[in-house]
C-alpha cells in the first residue's frame, strides 16, 4: 500500500523557473523604479496651478481640470440663481406697482361716479338739500326725502 | 546558526525596502522556486506561470514597505501568487469551477515507471477545480497546515477541511482507476 500523501509530496515539489527569470524580474523592477522616479521628478504643479493663489505665494498646488471645471460650474450656478432671484423680485415689484396704479384708477373712476351720482341727486332734490351719508348722519337740518319719490329714480 | 540566518534575511529585507536592488534580487532568488512552483503546478503552463511569478514579485517590490518579517514575506508571497494565478486563469477563460467528480481525466497514455506516475498525478491534480487544486498544491508543495491554507486563500477553515478531503478522495479514486493494482491511501 502506497500512501497518496507521499506520492503527492514527491510530485508537487518546488520548481526552479526557466533560466534568466531573475534578470527578467529585475528588468521589470527597474522599469517600475524608473517610472516612479519620473513621476517623483515631475513638478506637482500643473498649468492650472498658475491660477491658484496658493501657487502665487510659492506653495506648489496641483489642481486638476476636473476640479477647476467643477468649481466653475458651482460659481456659474450661484450667479445664475442670484440673477434669477433678482429678476423675480423686480417682476414682483413691477406687478405690485401695476396693481397699485389699477387700484388708484378704480378709486378715481368710483369717485367720479359718486360725484356724478351726487350731482344728479342734488339736481333732483335741489341745491342745499341734505344728503344722508353712509353713517346715517345728515349734512343738513332738512330731511333728504320729503316722502315723494323722485321721478328720475324710476319705480322701485 | 538559524538565528544568524534569520537576522541576515531580515537585514536583506530591510535593505530591499530601502531601495537596494541587489537585496531585492536576493529575495527573488530565494523565493522564486516557491512562487514559480505554485504557479506552474496550478496553471500547468510554464510561460503563464512565469508571467504570474513575475507579477507576484513586482507586487512585492511595490509593497516592500509593508512586509514586517521573513515569515510575513513568505505568507504574503503565497497569497499574492494565489491571487495572480487565479486572475490569470480567469483571464484565460478557464476559471469556471467544475464539480470535483466532473473534472476530466487526462487522456494521454501512461507508460510505466515512477516518472510517468508522477506526471499522471500532476495531470490529475491539474484537472481539479481551481480552489481544490490550490489547496492540494499548498498542502503538499508548501507543506502548509489547514489553517495556513485557509489564511493564504482567504477562505474559512472548514472550507479547506472539506475541500481538501474531497479533492484527495477524488484523486485517490481516479488514480486507483488508472493503476488498478495499487491502492492509494492517505498516510
Amino acid at each position: 500500500m502506497k500512501p497518496l500523501d507521499d506520492e503527492l509530496r514527491n510530485a508537487l515539489k518546488r520548481r526552479e523557473p526557466p533560466p534568466g527569470f531573475t534578470g527578467r524580474v529585475m528588468a521589470r523592477v527597474e522599469q517600475l523604479a524608473e517610472g516612479r522616479a519620473r513621476t517623483a521628478a515631475k513638478p506637482a504643479r500643473s498649468r492650472w496651478a498658475l491660477w491658484s493663489p496658493a501657487s502665487w505665494f510659492g506653495r506648489k498646488v496641483s489642481v486638476s481640470f476636473g476640479a477647476v471645471a467643477a468649481m466653475a460650474a458651482v460659481v456659474l450656478l450661484a450667479v445664475g440663481v442670484a440673477l434669477w432671484q433678482e429678476h423675480r423680485i423686480e417682476q414682483e415689484r413691477r406687478e405690485g406697482e401695476a396693481a397699485r396704479a389699477q387700484l388708484i384708477e378704480a378709486l378715481r373712476v368710483t369717485s367720479a361716479k359718486l360725484n356724478h351720482v351726487r350731482t344728479k341727486v342734488r339736481e333732483v332734490t335741489g341745491d342745499g338739500a341734505p344728503i344722508r351719508t353712509p353713517g346715517g348722519r345728515r349734512t343738513s337740518s332738512e330731511p333728504l326725502f320729503d316722502g315723494a319719490r323722485p321721478s328720475s329714480l324710476g319705480a322701485a | 546558526m538559524k538565528d544568524q540566518t534569520r537576522d541576515t534575511q531580515h537585514a536583506v529585507l530591510g535593505r530591499a525596502a530601502a531601495g537596494d536592488s541587489a537585496a531585492f534580487e536576493e529575495i527573488v532568488r530565494t523565493h522564486q522556486s516557491m512562487v514559480f512552483g505554485v504557479a506552474c503546478h496550478f496553471l500547468r503552463d510554464s510561460g503563464r506561470a512565469e508571467e504570474v511569478a513575475q507579477e507576484a514579485f513586482l507586487r512585492l517590490y511595490q509593497n516592500l514597505g509593508r512586509i514586517e518579517s521573513q515569515t510575513h514575506l513568505l505568507q504574503w508571497l503565497r497569497k499574492v501568487t494565489w491571487r495572480c494565478a487565479i486572475d490569470e486563469l480567469r483571464r484565460a477563460g478557464r476559471g469556471k469551477e467544475t464539480p470535483l467528480e466532473d473534472a476530466p481525466e487526462p487522456v494521454a497514455p501512461d507508460p510505466p515507471g515512477d516518472l510517468l506516475l508522477k506526471e499522471r498525478l500532476l495531470k490529475l491534480v491539474a484537472s481539479l477545480p481551481p480552489r481544490a487544486r490550490m489547496m492540494v498544491i499548498l498542502r503538499y508543495q508548501e507543506d502548509l497546515d489547514l489553517a495556513e491554507i485557509a489564511r493564504t486563500m482567504d477562505v474559512p477553515l472548514n472550507t479547506v477541511k472539506s475541500g481538501l478531503s474531497r479533492a484527495l478522495a477524488v484523486l485517490r479514486q481516479k488514480l486507483n482507476r488508472v493503476i488498478g493494482d495499487v491502492k492509494y491511501e492517505t498516510a
